[in-house]
């Protein structure tokens, strides 16, 4: 019924059982003590209303016969209407009596004291109706002791007999009362020895529990204290640790501070440089401007020079073939001369004389030949001087054109430049600013980290204070095991 | 270059003969002037297959076939640079003569080639009528054009000559 339950679960339920057993020991004690109070109350009431109304029924009978008697003695009409209302009273009393009465042969016996009544009314009524008609008094006696007296005995006897009946019923109601108030008195007994031997039970069973689950969690508890003061000293050793370690990082990322404000001046200084270099290369301008002005003149200057170099040779070659028309001449002239000489050598003494005209002709043929030969090698030599000026001219052409494509290269390598240089520059000025926010984190670093130190610090204390608490609930729990009597586990 | 043949001709045995100076390669050649027609620049010449290397082939001459003798090769064995044609009279009609430049006409004297021509054998010795020098240049006088096969006077189309 317990198993699975917590010890103030089995707690409860044990309380709980024991205050039932309490509560229906006190409704069946209460309930016993409203019988034994009913019993009691019953009896009384049989002791007060019915005794009483017996023996108030008999005194209102004797009241009834002295009043009778007194009628007799003095026939007056207080004396009769005293009877009849004793009469009256009577018969009231009678009902009442009839009404309370509740067992049998009683109320039989009351039945019969009415049947007795009337008719001691009646003898009563003729002898008090003879009275006052007849003075004489020996002759009333006589028939009142004829008519009345053996009425009013069996009366008085039938009043005696209700009188005891109900007596001995009051008695018998009293008896039932004690009877019942012992065995309400028995049965709080029993049940308060019912509740006490399961009040017993159940702190025995709490007891057993108590010592056995407390036991085993105050085991546990101290296992687990000598635990935890291990981990304390652990925590001690690495707080200890932790908080040389943080000391170490603060002093590194002060370090690190000083370098990051040393980057932040040097970035500084580079941006103030890259301005300064772009200011330079915006200034370069104007000068690489003249320069191209500068080479295009040369590149004009050269162009004019082939120009006039072709010029040249062409002239030259007009020369040439001038001079190859006159070496042409020269040639013809000096074959003709030559076969002049052949022909005129069969042509006697004229002939000699022609032929000796003939030589110098070839002779003057030969030195025209050998003068346009001559001309011939100073035009081939100018036309070699033409050309070795225009192909260096095209070299230089060339040249100046490969210097103006590398001016441009070097002017738009100059220009990357500057825009490598504004580049530079913002990107230094990101640097400075991102060493500056890098500063001010590694600043708030340092703070974090001396925090760190602290709270490390902080906790060897706490764990210090957990280790002794470790220890002290070690102690608290074997101090436990020893009160709830399972010291020796 | 005429006034050369004056004081610089080697003293001769024979008289002295006018002769056409012409340049073969490293000589000197002389053509006597009574077998000399005339000269001309190198004419179209086309070559003949089965004659010697010195036939240079067949060139036309004033419309007549003549074959063309190479001098230089005919002389030295070796190539020489052709400037000139010189027609002579051989047997059987013209013989154009490539040489090198035509140097004049002067009066040359020369030896019978017993001395230093006595080395020529074949052709150039019936082709060599004497030995000479101009100035430092030894000098080859030729005579009697007779050193063209027959195969090529009968592919220039002359008859052949009779036997004297």
């Amino acid at each position: 019924m317990t198993a699975g339950r917590t010890y103030g679960g089995k707690l409860a339920v044990g309380v709980v059982i024991t205050v039932l057993l309490t509560l229906l020991s006190v409704a069946t004690a209460v309930v016993a003590l409203l019988f034994v109070v009913s019993a009691k109350d019953d009896a009384i009431v049989a002791a007060t209303d019915d005794l009483a109304g017996a023996e108030n029924l008999s005194r209102t009978m004797e009241a009834r016969i002295a009043d009778y008697r007194a009628y007799l003695l003095d026939a007056s009409a207080d004396n009769a209407r005293l009877t009849e209302e004793n009469h009256q009273e009577f018969r009231q009393r009678l009902d009442e009596l009839r009404a309370h009465v509740t067992d049998t042969p009683t109320r039989q016996a009351l039945d019969r004291i009415a049947a007795l009544d009337e008719q001691h009314a009646v003898a009563s009524t003729e002898v008090m109706r003879a009275r006052a008609s007849n003075a004489d008094i020996p002759a009333i006696t006589r028939l009142n002791e004829n008519l009345v007296v053996p009425v009013r005995k069996q009366l008085e006897a039938a009043l005696a007999d209700v009188t005891g009946r109900v007596r001995v019923t009051v008695d018998d109601d009293r008896e039932a009362a004690s009877n019942r108030a012992e065995q309400a008195i028995v049965l709080i007994v029993g049940l308060g020895l019912l509740t006490t031997l399961s009040a017993v039970l159940v702190a025995l069973r709490l007891n057993r529990e108590l010592r056995r689950e407390v036991g085993t969690a105050v085991g546990h508890i101290q296992s687990s204290s000598a635990q935890l003061e291990a981990a304390a000293s652990q925590q001690v050793n690495g707080g200890r640790d932790q908080a040389s370690a943080m000391n170490e990082i603060t002093t590194t990322i002060s370090e690190l501070l000083i370098t990051s404000r040393q980057i932040a001046d040097t970035a500084q200084r580079v941006s103030k440089i890259a301005e300064e270099t772009e200011a330079a290369a915006r200034a370069g301008d104007a000068t690489i401007d003249q320069t191209r002005a500068s080479i295009t003149a040369i590149r004009t200057q050269v162009d004019q020079i082939v120009q006039h170099m072709l010029a040249l040779g062409e002239k030259s070659q007009q020369i040439g073939l001038v001079v190859d028309l006159v070496s042409e001449l020269a040639e013809q002239t000096n074959i003709l001369a030559i076969n002049a000489t052949i022909e005129a050598s069969g042509a006697g003494e004229w002939g000699r004389r022609f032929a000796v005209v003939a030589e110098e002709i070839r002779k003057l043929a030969d030195r025209t030949a050998a003068s346009a030969k001559e001309i011939r090698a100073l035009i081939e030599d100018v036309r070699g001087a033409v050309n070795t000026t225009v192909m260096a001219t095209e070299i230089g052409s060339k040249a100046v054109d490969t210097g103006a494509r590398q001016f441009d290269d070097a002017t738009d390598s100059f220009r990357k430049i500057a825009r490598l240089v504004s580049t530079t520059n913002d990107a230094t000025r990101e640097i400075e600013l991102s060493t500056k926010q890098q500063t001010t984190a590694v600043e708030q670093v340092n703070v974090a980290a001396s925090e760190t130190a602290r709270v490390s610090r902080e906790t060897e204390t706490s764990a210090v204070q957990t280790k002794q608490t470790a220890a002290h609930l070690s102690s608290l729990s074997g101090d436990l095991l020893n009160l709830v009597g399972t010291g020796h586990h | 270059m005429g006034g050369q043949h004056g004081d610089a001709t080697a003293p001769a045995l024979d008289a002295g003969v006018l002769a056409l100076v012409c340049r073969a390669g490293p000589l000197l050649c002389a053509l006597p002037l009574d077998e000399v027609v005339e000269t001309m620049r190198p004419l179209e010449t086309r070559p003949l297959a089965g004659t010697p290397p010195y036939v240079r082939g067949l060139t036309v001459l004033r419309g007549e076939p003549a074959p063309v003798l190479d001098v230089t090769r005919l002389l030295t064995g070796a190539d020489g640079r052709i400037e000139r044609y010189v027609a002579v009279r051989a047997g059987r009609g013209p013989v154009a003569c490539a040489t090198g430049p035509v140097l004049g006409v002067q009066e040359i004297r020369v030896s019978p080639p017993e001395g230093p021509s006595a080395l020529l054998t074949g052709v150039s010795r019936a082709l060599v009528a004497g030995v000479g020098t101009i100035g430092a240049d030894p000098l080859l006088l030729l005579r009697g054009f007779r050193a063209v096969p027959d195969a090529v006077w009968e592919a220039a189309g002359h008859a052949p000559e009779p036997v004297p």
